[in-house]
């Protein structure tokens, strides 16, 4: 393994470190004007990048030709692609957050230099094949998430939201870091190869401490039950396309990097994790449900229905199957183009100040004023419910498949029940938008930009997503194959 | 055929005609008579009136219990059971878990730490007790 060979893997991260060195020498010299084009630049980079990555898919890369750096980094077909969607949700975050910071006069040319480096932190978390690889890539996705999450400076709840994800991301940091080092001195290994054969005899008590405090660490980073309290407030705080990439490339990147450590790092000890992977599961989806209820802002709802939905996720998990790997796999795809669609929806919705309408009792009546924006929101909710005709069901239908093939009936009967109570709230949104007097609060027009995505991501949810099944699970298979080999 | 002794044929004429006598004497012949006949055998009297009292005992070997039964299934079983544990006690059950998620997220750090470190400890002590 040679290191032209190890560069030539790792071709997609140092695009981004390299363009993003030189586009913050263009932000510094150009300042905040020079915003659009870094923004377009790195759009261009990203997509650059999702090049660059498709083919390790495509062919299905695995196994030891495809690890770098002595097997710090892996550019699996796997790491494909989480990276894929990672860049995708990236790239409509810049795209969508131009025209809303611009309106706000609040675009400042270092908001697309941190969604790259972001990037570039999530793209190495999903490849790491080490806990050193892992915690540096973990700590530039969050540092940047940070800053992006306060980007509105002069908004007090923006301010606050990103000052909670720092002290409560640092909190799970150091239990990570713990984590790691317990798990660290116990094996004698950093690399998840070799944690893997150090544990296959047994798990001792210290390293299952370790165990656990990685997985509640990554935790915090999905935003799984109880490690989901920063949620709301963060999602509700945050202006709308950092929300976006919050619940988009951030839970891709972290639900990969929970993969990556459960099954390769501790894939000879499944019963330790399954537990806590089950308890957090049903949490989630529970905690989800209830918190939901009651809430008034649109931002907030979405937020309790992320960690809903991570629970659903984390069933496929649960199971410690391939086919488990695989649903959750499609599940997350199905997941990042309905959050895509339910944020753009909102984004769309300003009154005539051309303020941010939130407050879902301000939709009423939206069907009557803006019938499309109303019927995307209704596809979304009736999506994230996992109604039949729309395509949310089937990341449903196959995570809940595998929990079944797994014989984990039970699981998969309870989180069906509670996802009862989920329709529940989403209903009510579209209650109030098609049944509810008119409460005219929706005046704004949105960017043409905006439409496209909403448009082109309410399709993906929508049934003709259905004609995508097959190539989306087969994709799902090749990436599952490279994280859990066969035999 | 339906071979009946020649008694039985007769039997209902006979019946008749005797109740054409009773009432003939009764109601024509001397009007006193069933004043007369319902001070002496009162008793009588009222038990024929009321058909043999048979509503009322339909109305206790049967109405009465059935209705019972239905009171408890619906009153007990229906709304204090079914009702009860099933569709409102899971709504009631919804609502008081939505104010409790409601009343934990104070939008306090320390809070929000707290349930963390909790949930943490939690999942320690469930794997290592396994």
């Amino acid at each position: 393994m040679d290191f032209a060979r190890s560069l030539a893997l790792t071709a997609p991260e140092i695009l981004i470190s390299v363009s993003g060195l030189v586009l913050l020498m263009v932000a510094a010299w150009g300042g905040d004007k020079a915003s659009r084009r870094i923004s377009i630049a790195s759009v261009a980079v990203l997509t650059a990048c999702a090049f660059l990555t498709a083919p390790t898919l495509w062919g299905q890369a695995m196994g030891p030709d495809v690890s770098a750096f002595g097997g710090q980094h892996r550019a699996d077909a796997f790491a494909a692609f989480a990276k894929l969607l990672i860049y995708a949700s990236a790239g409509v975050t810049l795209i969508i957050a131009q025209p809303f910071f611009d309106k706000a006069k609040a675009m400042r040319a270092e908001f697309p230099l941190l969604v790259l480096f972001a990037s570039l932190g999530m793209g190495m978390m999903v490849s790491a094949g080490d806990l050193l690889a892992l915690y540096i890539g973990l700590e530039l996705n969050s540092l940047a998430s940070y800053v992006l999450a306060s980007s509105l400076r002069n908004n007090e709840r923006s301010a606050e939201s990103g000052l909670k994800y720092f002290v409560l991301g640092s909190l799970a940091s150091g239990i990570l870091l713990f984590g790691m080092s317990l798990t660290y001195g116990f094996t004698g290994t950093t690399s998840f190869a070799g944690i893997n054969a150090a544990l296959s005899g047994g798990l001792p008590t210290g390293a299952t401490f370790g165990l656990i405090f990685m997985l509640a660490g990554l935790a915090f980073k999905i935003s799984a039950a109880p490690f989901h309290m920063w949620t709301p407030d963060v999602y509700e705080g945050a202006p709308t396309p950092v929300t976006t990439f919050f619940a988009t490339a951030s839970k891709v990147s972290a639900l990969g990097l929970l993969m990556r450590v459960s099954f390769e790092a501790f894939g000879s000890q499944t019963q330790a994790w399954q537990q806590v992977v089950i308890f957090m599961a049903l949490l989630s989806i529970v905690i989800g449900a209830l918190g939901a209820i009651g809430q008034n802002n649109i931002k907030r709802l979405m937020a309790y229905s992320s960690i809903n939905n991570v629970g659903f996720i984390l069933i496929g998990l649960a199971t410690a199957t391939r086919a488990g790997a695989s649903a959750m796999l499609v599940y997350i795809a199905i997941y990042v183009a309905m959050s895509v669609a339910g944020f753009v929806a909102v984004l769309l919705l300003r009154d005539e100040n051309g303020e941010q309408v939130e407050a879902i009792s301000d939709l009423a009546g939206l069907s009557k004023t803006r019938p499309w924006i109303a019927l995307a929101m209704a596809s979304v909710m009736f999506s994230l419910a996992g109604i039949p005709p729309l395509f949310g069901f089937w990341g449903k239908f196959v995570v809940f498949q595998a929990a079944v093939q797994a014989d984990m009936i039970a699981l998969a009967a309870i989180g069906i029940a509670a996802s009862v109570i989920g329709a529940f709230y989403y209903l009510k949104v579209v209650k109030v938008m098609y049944f509810d007097e008119a409460a005219d609060v929706v005046k704004g027009t949105g960017e043409t930009s905006h439409t496209v995505l909403l448009v082109l991501s309410t399709l993906a949810i929508s049934p003709l997503g259905y004609l995508g099944t097959k190539c989306l699970g087969t994709l799902a298979d090749y990436a599952t194959a490279a994280l859990i080999p066969v035999g | 055929m339906h071979e009946v002794p020649t008694w039985v044929k007769w039997a209902p004429f006979a019946v008749m005609a005797t109740g054409l006598l009773i009432a003939w004497y009764a109601y024509i012949k001397n009007t006193k008579f069933p004043a007369a006949f319902v001070e002496q055998f009162g008793f009588l009297y009222k038990f024929l009136l009321n058909k043999w009292y048979f509503d009322e005992l339909y109305h206790y070997v049967f109405v009465v219990p059935a209705m019972w039964l239905g009171r408890v299934f619906w009153k007990v079983v229906d709304q204090g059971i079914i009702d009860r544990f099933g569709p409102n006690g899971a709504a009631s059950v919804v609502a008081l878990g939505s104010r409790a998620a409601a009343k934990l997220q104070s939008g306090y750090l320390y809070s929000y730490a707290l349930v963390m470190l909790v949930g943490l400890v939690g999942a320690i002590s469930w794997v290592i007790a396994q």
